[in-house]
């Protein structure tokens, strides 16, 4: 068995096309170093700006506890380090969030994005490996068993005392080794150019990630070639075996996740923006009758009668305005992981998305920063109730349409601009950058696919004719 | 000669296994997409009417011409159902102000922002992604599969050149993928017209026909691939990889390592820069008008009152809250001060803004140019040109959006609105109608109104709404672009040329044994 593997290490490194795919796969493995080295810092630097800008803005405010908790600030997320692994879209998906101690607007992208680029799918890690490695397994493996059949090698192998069961685990252990030797040499050159690039910040969250992505990555390529060899051994000619990998391997890259695109697209009905506003509208008309009407006009006291009613009146409409856009972004958020879910059919698709979850980025990352700023939110609007609480001459009407059109409604002291609660102190916190969670399911799932295939190929391999 | 080739040719292939399997695959995959996206485009045109409707019904509403923003929408096109190119998520929507050129359309007919990271699946990608390997499929074993078995040898045994034999093989394995392609593609239009019901006009079906055409020369393109692979290398299993791995550089890892490095190479300058100019100059502006207004004012004797307007109602009741002819005075002033100022910086925001956007346009012709050899990126251009999906058509309809901005502009201006008129601009009441006594009056029944809770649009009379002709209507239509459609498919075709000469060149040095 042992030297069954060893024979096919040695062919398998020898051979022409697996010299050729394997140069394209270390291409490609070189380019995402610099793509995303390149990305990282750009996004790194415009993070600083909007940050400096915000620390800027809140020390002019600071003189007033009203224009501080009033100031609308640009929260930008943090760039994920790991991107490099699993892109997910991360220069089209919203990155910029305008909030204040009383709501957030809805997100923006102010990346540096190009929406005149076409559309196709990143070069990160998941699309090299998902895509063009489980293609090099292919090349290299279908003709495992049918081409030995062919070569007449077969028959040669199997009059020598070895068991079918180690004929099968020589043939995959050797060609595994074979497209792990090649997965650990690119990845290594990638991850150094980033280090290199001062794009990669080697801490044990960042490393563990990269351990878990591998792992994936294994287990995603380990069941192409089991695949391989299943097939490899099911067909007489290695040319047709070929055709019918070349197939599968369409459905797994392409057909799978674009099917469940469309099925998730139909299934989840997102409302259209205008509807979005229509509801917002009579949902405030249907509140505006319950309330006395002369409570709503503003004299510029803000000690006059009914401007409690004032108060509560903005504060439900704020509430209906957030809940309706929040209604909106969370079924496209339930829309999108539809797509993550129903692509899990394909090993593809379940490493494409389980990296994503992973490095935090994609849908994963963007529902997470949502949650985030939501909690920000909370803090402010906590941290403005209580320091106004201690300002004896305010009117105590904390509330505010957002853009600060009413003045002096509490308290105007001006604030220690140490005690502000920042967005930073969230994003470090919360470790945005690389999550800790495991993904349990999709390496079960994956384990399990690879179990189920490794049995189907070998029983394919025990009542294969080798004449 | 030539013909009993490639009848023999085409005979072998049709009933190869590979091609039973092209059928089957291109079929469903493309029956499937069109199925969905032919619904998600009449959702989409229905969504676009309604919109459409809707604020044409608005728009016939107002009755100060202060109050016109008039909504233009951008109509999604049939043909995006075989192509959906970058436009889909891209917003449909401009309202046109005053104090805004527009940049970028808001809101989609879609709506979800976060698809915009999933690349979609229609027959385009189909073509470029199946079409193209069954391309490879269909030839890799045309030269060197006869030599291994032997059958070369007898070929030219009989009296025929090298190039009948090469053009024979490379038109038979054409037109047996041009089946599959055309049966789908007959299929889907079926589809559409049948299932969905939609209609298509005469230049469409120009657009189609060109569209299958590509298809059809972006399979001939592997086909040639696929020989010349076979004919530069002795073995078909080692032409299959080769061509198989070109195929991987060419279609998946060009068009996305192309995007990447130009991001790479050509950095945009930072989106900050023009929202701190958006910021500056709105307080800048607003100080200036501040400012001018009080001169004026004191100039004018006209006494400064608090001009607190009241939101959400209409332009006639804007002064009514006040209820004083000085207030309306300074509203007039107001508007004669302000107009060309924020309208400049309107210009100067564009002007910023339209800085970036060639910028991009720079960095996506560069990443043209770094795909320039790859098929996929030459047959992706000339569908999305074709079906009015790419990046250009949107540039027009902002265009045609900021050039009707400057059209409402210029006749309000003609008018006189910002300067000698401008009270007619918030007001349809003759200039000697508007004493404090009659706005007294009517403030009194503005309350009364809002007291029983009744609209406050149009609330003093039934007035009626302003002449359609005020507003000069808007029209853009999602056209085929047969001049951008032309250069990608003329590239296509030289490819299919010289590879097919490439490859005829090496096998005329092929060893037949």
């Amino acid at each position: 068995m042992i030297n069954i593997a060893r024979n096919q290490i040695r062919m398998g490194l020898k051979d022409a096309k697996f010299l050729f795919m394997a140069m394209l796969v270390l291409i490609a493995f070189v380019v995402n170093g610099f793509i995303y080295s390149g990305s990282y810092h750009i996004a790194r630097e415009d993070y600083e700006r909007s940050q400096r800008k915000t620390e800027q803005d809140l020390e002019a405010s600071s003189s007033s506890l009203l224009d501080v908790t009033n100031y609308m600030q640009t929260a930008v997320r943090p760039p994920s380090p790991l991107s490099f692994i699993a892109d997910g879209g991360s220069a089209q998906l919203p990155n910029s969030w305008q909030v204040n101690a009383f709501m957030y607007r809805n997100p923006e992208n102010k990346a540096r994005s190009n929406e005149q680029l076409p559309i196709v799918i990143p070069l990160d890690w998941s699309f090299i490996i998902g895509t063009l490695m489980s293609l090099l397994t292919i090349l290299i493996s279908y003709e495992a068993v049918s081409g030995e059949k062919r070569d007449g090698t077969l028959r040669l192998l199997l009059s020598n005392p070895v068991s079918r069961m180690q004929l099968f685990l020589g043939k995959y252990l050797g060609l595994l080794s074979v497209l792990l030797i090649t997965l650990a040499t690119c990845a290594a050159v990638s991850i150094t150019i980033l280090i290199t690039q001062g794009a990669l910040p080697l801490t044990a969250d960042v490393a563990a990630s990269i351990g878990w992505a591998l792992l994936l990555a294994c287990l995603c390529l380990s069941f192409f070639l089991l695949l391989s060899i299943a097939v490899s051994s099911l067909v007489v000619t290695p040319a047709i075996g070929l055709v019918i990998l070349i197939i599968a391997w369409i459905l797994a890259v392409a057909a799978v996740p674009g099917a469940a695109r469309m099925v998730a697209e139909q299934s989840v009905k997102i409302p259209a923006i205008y509807e979005v506003t229509r509801e917002i509208e009579a949902r405030t008309e249907a509140m505006q009758r319950g309330m006395p009407l002369n409570s709503l006009n503003w004299d510029g006291n803000p000690f006059a009668e009914g401007m409690r009613n004032r108060t509560e009146y903005c504060r439900r409409r704020i509430a209906i305005i957030e809940e309706a856009w929040d209604k909106m972004i969370y079924e496209q958020i339930r829309q999108a992981r539809l797509i993550n879910f129903l692509s899990y059919v394909s090993p593809t698709g379940l490493i494409n998305s389980a990296l994503q979850d992973i490095c935090e980025t994609g849908i994963s990352g963007f529902e997470k920063t949502m949650d985030l700023v939501g909690r920000y939110q909370d803090q402010l609007h906590d941290f403005t109730l209580a320091v106004d609480k201690l300002d004896a001459e305010s009117p105590h009407l904390v509330y505010t349409w957002g853009d600060g059109t009413d003045p002096g409604v509490y308290s105007t002291k001006p604030v220690d601009l140490s005690t502000i609660p920042r967005i930073q102190a969230l994003w470090r916190s919360s470790g945005l950058s690389a999550s800790q969670a495991v993904p349990w399911l999709q390496l079960i799932l994956l384990a399990a696919a690879n179990l189920q295939m490794a049995v189907m190929a070998f029983f394919a391999l025990l009542r294969y004719d080798p004449r | 000669m030539f013909y009993h080739l490639f009848s023999k040719e085409v005979r072998e292939l049709l009933m190869t296994f590979r091609f039973g399997a092209a059928l089957i695959t291109t079929f469903v995959l493309i029956a499937l997409s069109v199925i969905v996206l032919g619904d998600d485009y009449l959702r989409r045109r229905s969504e676009y009417n309604r919109l459409a409707d809707l604020y044409a019904q608005e728009a016939a509403e107002v009755y100060v011409p202060s109050l016109i923003s008039p909504q233009l929408h951008r109509p999604p096109s049939p043909l995006s159902i075989f192509a959906e190119g970058d436009t889909k998520h891209l917003g449909n929507t401009v309202g046109i102000s005053r104090w805004q050129v527009p940049v970028h359309a808001a809101g989609s007919l879609t709506d979800n922002m976060l698809l915009k990271a999933y690349p979609s699946f229609d027959l385009m990608t189909v073509f470029i992604l199946v079409v193209s390997v069954f391309g490879v499929l269909f030839s890799y074993d045309s030269l060197s599969g006869e030599r291994e078995r032997g059958i070369l040898k007898q070929i030219f045994s009989n009296p025929v050149s090298r190039g009948t034999v090469y053009v024979a093989k490379f038109a038979a394995a054409s037109a047996v993928l041009a089946i599959p392609v055309a049966i789908s593609f007959l299929a889907s239009l079926l589809i559409i017209s049948f299932y969905h019901g939609i209609g298509f006009t005469g230049p469409m079906w120009t657009a189609l026909a060109l569209m299958l055409f590509s298809g059809l020369v972006c399979g001939a393109v592997f086909v040639a691939l696929g020989i010349a692979c076979s004919a530069l290398v002795r073995r078909s299993s080692v032409a299959l990889v080769l061509s198989l791995f070109l195929l991987a550089t060419l279609v998946l890892f060009m068009p996305s390592a192309a995007n990447g490095l130009s991001g790479y190479f050509i950095p945009l300058k930072p989106r900050s820069e023009v929202d701190m100019f958006v910021e500056k100059s709105l307080s800048e502006v607003r100080e200036e008008v501040n400012r001018r207004l009080a001169e004026e004012l004191q100039r004018l004797g006209i006494a400064r009152g608090d001009s607190s307007m009241i939101g959400n109602t209409s332009g006639e009741s804007l002064y009514l809250f006040d209820g004083n002819a000085a207030a309306f005075a300074q509203y007039v002033q107001r508007v004669i001060i302000s107009e060309p100022r924020y309208q400049k910086r309107a210009d100067d925001i564009w002007n910023l803004e339209h800085s970036h956007w060639e910028a991009k346009t720079r960095q996506a012709e560069f990443s043209a140019v770094l795909s320039l050899v790859s098929p996929a990126g030459h047959l992706r251009r000339a569908f999305t040109a074709l079906a009015g999906t790419d990046f250009e058509t949107y540039g027009k309809f902002m265009e045609a959006a900021r050039l009707f901005r400057q059209q409402l502009l210029r006749s309000f201006r003609a008018r006189g609105y910002f300067d000698r008129n401008a009270w007619e601009f918030i007001s349809r009441r003759k200039k000697d109608e508007i004493t404090e006594e009659k706005y007294r009056a009517r403030g009194v029944k503005y309350i009364e109104r809002m007291q029983r809770r009744e609209p406050l649009t149009n609330w003093e009379g039934n007035w009626d709404p302003l002449p359609t002709s005020m507003i000069p209507t808007f029209r853009f239509e999602v056209e085929p672009d047969f001049e951008t459609a032309l250069q990608p498919i003329s590239i296509l075709s030289l490819m299919a040329i010289l590879l097919c000469l490439c490859g005829f060149l090496a096998f005329l040095r092929m060893d037949v044994r």
